[in-house]
């Protein structure tokens, strides 16, 4: 595909922002059904009681918990991505920014939904947050329930920094291109009054090099103590050191996979094939292979070391994974978290081949958080509890309807704003020796 | 102390069995009957004494009470028999007060019979209905056309039913406990006054080593309370080796699962095995006294007395000839025996039908019960601590007043049962569910009346309905089991009726004094004035009152023991006379007769029922508690399943939940497979107390009911006999609802 | 124990234990636990707070069972209380695992992180079919849905022995508080009290050597001493 350049950007670009197809409405519509569905789901949960889940003792949690954490991993597409690509100035990856960071917030606005909603009483879900409360009581600060509530708020306001900053100059783009004057107003209200001074610039790659710098270790902490979650509970195969870097590994690895996914989408979609082109598939695929073979060996380490122990605890959870009744599940993960994409991304990163192997990681990983979850739960120490789970109708709803959330959220924002960052494409270009108009004025760029 | 001090009851229960005297701590008081409205203060708890009748242990309870409620149900720490603790059971009984399908009314047929259309009526309508009615078939002269059928023999309901129906002058009082269980064989004995006096006292505390066929005494048998009391100090009684255990049966019962060790012995051949032990005892002289065989051993009529002649009988069932029939290695038998004759005090105990008196019913299982006792006879126990007693039964409490023509208990179908019947009155009797083939029969009785709480399967066919009271709000008078002086237990309300109801034993009091008893008809003054005879107090209000307070009734006064109440020894020869007549061995030769023909008909397992310890024999299936109380060794609720050996599972290709056809010469059901490793590969087993068609909404149809396969009283043993049983395999996904995980997947547990 | 409150201990002696479920009873009609129904109860959401489990053990014929009535062990070192975000379940100065229903949010952290899974979740509201409510214990609180609860030895019980004690101007003493499981126990298979008073039943069982702890390994630290089978 012939690299877009030159003039058409800036219509290319917001083109999606400005014009709104049939399509696009449809695609809303039905997703919205959808949403709508796993909202009436809420609702009867809420009406109803927690009863009307699948789970059970000693299976607490399930698809609440295993959507949470494989939300919040989704999440680390988007900023940890983008943050690692522009600290290690990763040329390439200026087109990809704004959609991974957006992937972030909107991953993240799903994922720290299911701690509420999990809860047996979700309408107090607010006794979580520590203020000064009538009933004198401060939350448990020793809970990593309440470190989570920490961290997820700490990485969703960074991760909504980290996306608004870098979209100021376009905001202030739009503000100019687009018609109507209310549009126009909200524009120029977010833009900040965005003048494109050499100040502003100095300013803003300040902050966006800041805010990438701080947002890494942010990301790296929430999964981490998302792993905590587990780890710091004493049950088989979750009270395990390497849970917190294992989970930030296969965050990063299902991040890239949905980050594929999102710009497979977009591309189609939009016809932004100038923009994101092979090479971005190509070295994301690299990325995601790396990642690969990262979960790969932190899983191996892991079963190892259990399987090796053999405890006989330890070995009730192992051997329901992998020859049990979980065994089914166990395998599809290992298939498609490793076994699938390696080859394939070994060999062949074409657009299509990465695609197939980031859904194969999706799924793959989307197990994998549920095979952390159910099959230790269903396991418990004194055998005599040992139990099975699967899930209702409404849990099924509540699993589906974050998906179809999170279309709609992203159809929208990018009804709303550019998906690719139009000056910082610009930028690119011009570095690379073209002189271009970046942002809303001429560009006063360092050189 | 003056009695209107009120007792308070400190500590029930385990550690303070102790009654202090009031000081101070008005929120708990064990009060006497009702409170006078002046002393009643809301927001105290008080406690009354009274008997639990979910079983026929009549354990003594005490009821916590707070604005006229009752909210909880304890051991009365007085009771002889259980001293302050209580059963699953009878922890549950509330359920039975406060259950939601209770009859309030009255209630008159409307529509068809068994269509279930109802009109509620008076008591005073429904009293002369069913008196007119009586009245009727009296003057055709066919009075002996009436049955009554009651749930017990014993008590005030027992006692009622005699006074009815000897007015009345009917001999059809049928009562499906007369027969063979020992607990209900005594009650039977206790309410006839030809019957043997004495019961079997098995001193399971003290003894060393016990020996058990199949007794279930920690979960049912006589009296799980007492005997479960007794276990703990055979367990660990201080200064006291721990006892040794053996359990015989072909199917591990919890009682079998806290046995030292369990011989998964053949069903049916309990009476060779105990045979064999003796054989072995004898053959190597390991007890320095051979005492003579029972009356009518050996069968050739000539008795049995010298060890010659007691050696050359038991021949026939020496070890090495037995282990084939019994499925038990001679060694293992040795080896027992061995144990037996040497550990110093030995008991042997069997199940439900021990060492009852004669009975023609019960004459097969009698030669085992014979075989069981001339192990102890060969221990050189009897009357000796950690043995086997006789006790001469304190002074029936009802004696005076019985009837002095023979009035025969009967158990439920025989001859007189198919004989056209005028009318059938039930009271507390469920004959219907017990056994279901006998449904046509009974519908077909012109007229049906029913004293009974529950719209059960029996009652639901009923032209008339009499409801009655929950036993928390009704009085009693049982006797008390194997203990002390103590003579009866005193049941007496608890609280108000809660609903237009009257005890069954007021019902039948009533109806006898229509046909011309002259007894008291208030169950409470009678009661009252049978106590006052016993002890020979009179007209002593404070006297009366303490002794509600106590819930117990004593024939000194006290609650302490007395040694008359022992009696000397009975030689077992006495009482076997008539029992081993031809009759037993006939009998015992349908038993073999059974087994053997296991295979020729196609039935290729044996199916034993046995009467779990929450749900027993379907009486409390209508409490929910009950129903969701994990099963002890399965841990299913709310159903029945069929326990089948990992073994005999995996040849037929059945696998845990799958559906199981179990087929009898009786009927056949289907029920959930449920794989268990304590069951011997040629058996098969299942609970009863479910598969009611009727009976509430928490016992209707759930599971089934087994006694469509072995159906009471409807076999020749009469007996919860094992029977020969087909199994196949018709479908998966059977359901199962279990509080813990399958068995299979943990038989090694490591903790 | 820096504090001179009793510490309420349990001592089981499992060869006295007969697997009858008498205590299992005891406490649900003691504490209100509901009854939630076949359908319920085949989701795995019936609630017992003490429960007998069953180990078959060996291959027939040489077939061994073990029962083990398991309740909250109230750790002293509880994994339950730390993860519980809301301080809905702590504990007492007296030693107990307390649970707090009100300010239970019903995370089910607490019930993943309890090693002994004795923890209950109200799935839905419990119901009871009118007039069985009538037989509710008044001084138990009735649990809404969406809340954990477990067994709490009994608090009622020990707050009523620990009132008569005080009004009787003594420490409290053996007897004094006896839970409705212990009550029921024919074979008097549990014991109940105050392990900081050495010449308590608790005290001096406790030191048997055929005590142990469940799961002793995890560092729990239980209040719950079991008697092993054996001389
Ligand atoms: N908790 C509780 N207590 C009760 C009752 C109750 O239901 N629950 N019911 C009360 C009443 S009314 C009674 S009658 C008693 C009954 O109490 P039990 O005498 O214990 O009677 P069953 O339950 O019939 O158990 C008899 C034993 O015989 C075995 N068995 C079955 N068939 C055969 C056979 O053909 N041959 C041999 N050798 N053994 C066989 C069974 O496996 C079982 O172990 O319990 C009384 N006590
Ligand atoms: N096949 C087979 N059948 C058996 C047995 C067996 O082992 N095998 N066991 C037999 C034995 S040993 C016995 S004792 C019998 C027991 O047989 P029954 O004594 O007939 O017992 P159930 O049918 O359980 O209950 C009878 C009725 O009691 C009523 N009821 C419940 N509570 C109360 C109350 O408080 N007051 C009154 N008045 N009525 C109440 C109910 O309506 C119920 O229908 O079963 C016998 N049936
Ligand atoms: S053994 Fe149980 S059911 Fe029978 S009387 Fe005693 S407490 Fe009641
Ligand atoms: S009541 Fe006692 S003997 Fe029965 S199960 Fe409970 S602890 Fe064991
Ligand atoms: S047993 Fe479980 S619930 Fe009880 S204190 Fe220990 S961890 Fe907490
Ligand atoms: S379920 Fe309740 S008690 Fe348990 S951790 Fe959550 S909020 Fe705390
Ligand atoms: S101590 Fe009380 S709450 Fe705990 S199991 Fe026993 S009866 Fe239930
Ligand atoms: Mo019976």
């Amino acid at each position: 595909m012939e690299r877009a350049q030159g003039g058409d950007i800036d219509t290319q670009l917001l083109e999606p922002v400005l014009k709104t197809g049939w399509p696009w409405f449809v695609t809303v519509f039905i997703a919205g059904l959808v949403f709508l569905g796993a909202i009436g789901a809420f609702g009867y949960q809420l009406y109803w009681g927690l009863g009307v889940w699948g789970i059970k003792r000693p299976v607490f949690w399930a698809f609440d918990i295993t959507n949470f954490v494989f939300w919040i991993g989704i999440s680390h597409a988007g900023t940890l991505i983008s943050a690692i690509l522009r600290v290690t100035g990763a040329e390439w990856r200026r087109p990809v920014t704004r959609c991974a960071e957006a992937i972030t917030v909107f991953a993240l606005m799903i994922g720290a939904l299911f701690p509420i909603i999990h809860l047996g009483k979700p309408w107090l879900f607010y006794w979580l947050i520590p203020y000064p409360n009538v009933r004198g009581l401060w939350p448990n600060f020793r809970s990593p329930l309440a470190w989570d509530f920490f961290a997820i708020n700490t990485y969703l306001l960074g991760s909504i920094i980290y996306l608004y900053l870098p979209l100021i100059p376009d905001l202030a783009l739009l503000r100019d291109k687009s018609r109507g004057k209310r549009r126009r107003g909200v524009y120029a209200l977010l833009s900040l009054g965005w003048r494109g001074t050499e100040l502003q610039w100095d300013r803003l790659e300040r902050a966006v090099r800041v805010m990438a710098v701080i947002i890494i270790p942010v990301a790296v902490s929430v999964h981490t103590i998302v792993s905590w979650d587990f780890a710091m509970a004493i049950r088989p195969m979750w009270h395990s050191t390497i849970f917190g870097p294992y989970f930030v590994a296969g965050a990063i690895f299902s991040g890239i996979a949905a980050l594929i996914l999102a710009m497979a989408v977009i591309r189609r979609v939009f016809h932004l094939e100038g923009y994101l082109r092979p090479v971005h598939f190509n070295n994301l695929g690299l990325l995601l292979v790396t990642m690969s073979l990262i979960w790969f060996y932190f899983t191996f380490a892991e079963y190892l070391t259990t399987w090796y122990g053999n405890q006989p605890e330890e070995m009730a959870v192992f051997l329901s994974k992998v020859t049990g009744s979980y065994a089914p599940l166990f395998w599809t993960m290992v298939a498609g978290c490793f076994l699938i994409p390696v080859p394939i991304l070994a060999f062949k990163r074409s657009i299509k081949a990465t695609v197939i192997a980031s859904v194969a990681v999706v799924v793959g990983m989307y197990i994998e958080r549920f095979l952390i979850i159910v099959p230790t739960l269903s396991h418990p120490r004194l055998s005599y509890n040992w139990s099975t789970y699967s899930p209702t109708w409404v849990e099924v709803m509540l699993t589906i309807g974050p998906f179809a959330y999170f279309v709609i959220l992203y159809a929208v924002f990018v009804k709303l704003f550019p998906i690719i960052a139009v000056w910082e494409y610009k930028e690119g270009l011009r570095l690379e020796g073209r002189n271009l108009e970046i942002g809303s004025s001429a560009a006063a760029t360092a050189d | 102390m003056k009695r209107r001090e009120f007792i308070i009851l400190s500590g029930v229960g385990a550690t303070g069995a102790s009654l202090l005297t009031a000081c101070g701590h008005p929120e708990e008081k064990l009060i006497p009957v009702l409170i006078p409205d002046d002393e009643f203060v809301p927001g105290v708890d008080y406690w009354k004494a009274s008997t639990c009748r979910l079983c026929s242990a009549g354990c003594g309870i005490v009821v916590r009470t707070r604005e006229h409620r009752a909210n909880k149900i304890e051991g009365n720490p007085f009771h002889p028999v259980n001293r302050g603790t209580l059963c699953a059971r009878g922890q549950a009984g509330l359920e039975l007060l406060y259950n939601p399908d209770r009859i309030t009314k009255p209630l008159k047929r409307a529509g068809e019979r068994g269509e279930g259309k109802w009109q509620e009526v008076s008591w005073d309508q429904a009293l002369s209905e069913l008196t007119t009615r009586l009245r009727d078939i009296k003057a055709k002269g066919s009075a002996d056309k009436v049955a009554l059928a009651v749930d017990t023999t014993g008590g005030v309901t027992g006692l009622a039913s005699e006074l009815f129906m000897s007015a009345y002058g009917s001999p059809l009082l049928i009562a499906e406990d007369v027969l063979d269980h020992a607990w209900a064989q005594l009650g039977h004995s206790e309410s006839q006054p030809q019957g043997p006096s004495r019961m079997p006292v098995f001193d399971i505390a003290n003894c060393r080593y016990l020996l058990s066929f199949g007794a279930r005494f920690l979960e049912s048998w006589v009296s799980p309370v007492l005997y479960s009391r007794a276990y703990a100090e055979f367990r660990r009684a201080t200064n006291k080796p721990r006892g040794k255990f053996v359990q015989i049966e072909p199917r591990m019962s919890m009682t079998g699962a806290n046995a030292d060790e369990w011989i998964p012995a053949r069903a049916g051949s309990h009476r060779l095995i105990a045979w064999a032990i003796a054989q072995v005892i004898v053959r190597e002289k390991l007890v320095s006294n051979v005492p003579p065989l029972p009356q009518g051993f050996p069968e050739d009529g000539s008795h049995g007395t010298t060890p010659g002649d007691v050696a050359s009988f038991l021949e026939r069932y020496a070890p090495e000839g037995i282990a084939e029939s019994s499925g038990i290695e001679p060694d293992q038998i040795i080896r027992i025996a061995r144990e037996f004759a040497g550990s110093g005090a030995s008991l042997a105990v069997g199940d439900g039908l021990i060492l009852t008196g004669p009975n023609k019913q019960t004459a097969d299982w009698f030669d085992q019960k014979l075989a069981i006792n001339y192990l102890n006879t060969l221990a050189g126990n009897l009357e000796k601590p950690g043995g086997l007693s006789f006790r001469n039964r304190a002074a029936d409490p009802f004696q005076l007043l019985r009837t002095s023509s023979a009035i025969n208990w009967q158990p439920l179908p025989r001859s007189q049962m198919s004989g056209p019947l005028e009318a059938l009155l039930l009271a507390g009797s469920n004959p219907v569910y017990q056994a279901p083939q006998l449904k046509p029969l009974i519908a077909s009785v012109p007229f049906i009346a029913a004293c009974t709480a529950f719209l059960d399967e029996s009652a639901s066919l009923a032209d008339l309905i009499l409801p009655v009271d929950s036993y928390l709000e009704s009085w009693d008078l049982l006797p008390v089991a194997s203990a002390g002086d103590a003579v009866a237990s005193i049941g007496r309300p608890v609280v108000k009726r809660a609903y237009d109801t009257k005890s069954a034993a007021e019902i039948l009091l009533v109806l006898a004094r229509e046909f011309g008893s002259s007894v008291e008809t208030s169950p409470e003054l009678l009661i009252k004035s049978v106590a006052e005879r016993i002890s020979g107090k009179h007209d002593s209000q404070d006297w009366w009152d303490t002794t509600l307070e106590r819930g117990v009734l004593t024939t000194t006064g006290s609650a302490s023991p007395t040694e008359q109440e022992r009696a000397a020894p009975i030689a077992l020869s006495e009482r076997s006379s008539a029992g081993t007549s031809a009759t037993v061995r006939a009998l015992s030769g349908m038993i073999e007769f059974a087994r053997d023909s296991q295979h020729g008909e196609g039935y290729d397992v044996t199916l034993i029922a046995y009467e779990p310890g929450a749900l027993g024999s379907g009486q409390p299936a209508i409490l929910p508690t009950l129903q969701e109380l994990p099963d002890p060794m399965t841990s299913v609720m709310w159903g029945s399943w069929v326990e089948i050996n990992p073994r005999t599972a995996e040849s037929l290709g059945i696998k845990d939940g799958d559906v199981l056809e179990v087929r009898t010469a009786n009927g056949a059901v289907t029920a959930p497979a449920l794989i268990y490793p304590g069951i011997r590969p040629d058996t098969i087993a299942m609970p009863y107390g479910q598969g009611h068609g009727q009976y509430g909404r928490y016992a209707s149809r759930r599971g089934v009911n087994v006694c469509e396969l072995i159906p009471r009283n409807v076999n020749p043993f009469g007996e919860t006999l094992a029977v020969p049983a087909r199994v196949t395999r018709v479908g998966s996904g059977g359901q199962l609802i279990r509080f813990g995980t399958e068995l299979m997947e943990h038989m090694e547990s490591r903790r | 124990m820096s504090t001179n409150k009793p510490q309420w201990g349990m001592v089981i002696d499992l060869d006295r234990c007969t697997g009858c479920e008498a205590c299992v009873v005891a406490c649900r009609v003691e504490n209100n636990i509901p009854t939630v129904g076949p359908d319920q109860a085949s989701r795995g959401r019936s609630i017992n707070w003490i429960r007998i489990e069953r180990y078959f053990e060996g291959e027939f014929p040489d077939v061994k069972v073990k029962f083990r009535p398991v309740l909250c062990q109230h750790c002293e070192q509880a994994p339950c209380e730390p993860v519980c975000p809301v301080y809905a379940t702590y504990h007492t100065e007296e030693g107990l695992n307390a649970q707090v229903y009100n300010r239970c949010v019903g995370t089910r952290y607490c019930a993943n992180n309890c090693p002994y899974t004795v923890r209950f979740f109200n799935f839905y509201d419990p119901h009871r079919d009118a007039p069985l409510d009538q037989a509710l214990n008044p001084e138990v609180s009735t649990r809404t849905r969406g809340v954990m609860e477990k067994c709490t030895f009994c608090i009622q019980r020990i707050r009523k022995g620990e009132e008569k004690a005080k009004d009787e101007g003594r420490p409290v003493r053996d007897g004094d508080v006896v839970p409705a499981c212990v009550q029921t126990c024919p074979t008097h298979a549990m014991y109940f009290g105050n392990l900081a008073d050495p010449s308590s039943e608790v005290s001096r069982l406790s030191k048997s050597n055929r005590g142990e702890r469940l799961l002793e390994d995890l560092g729990t630290r239980p209040r719950v001493i079991y008697l092993k089978k054996g001389d």
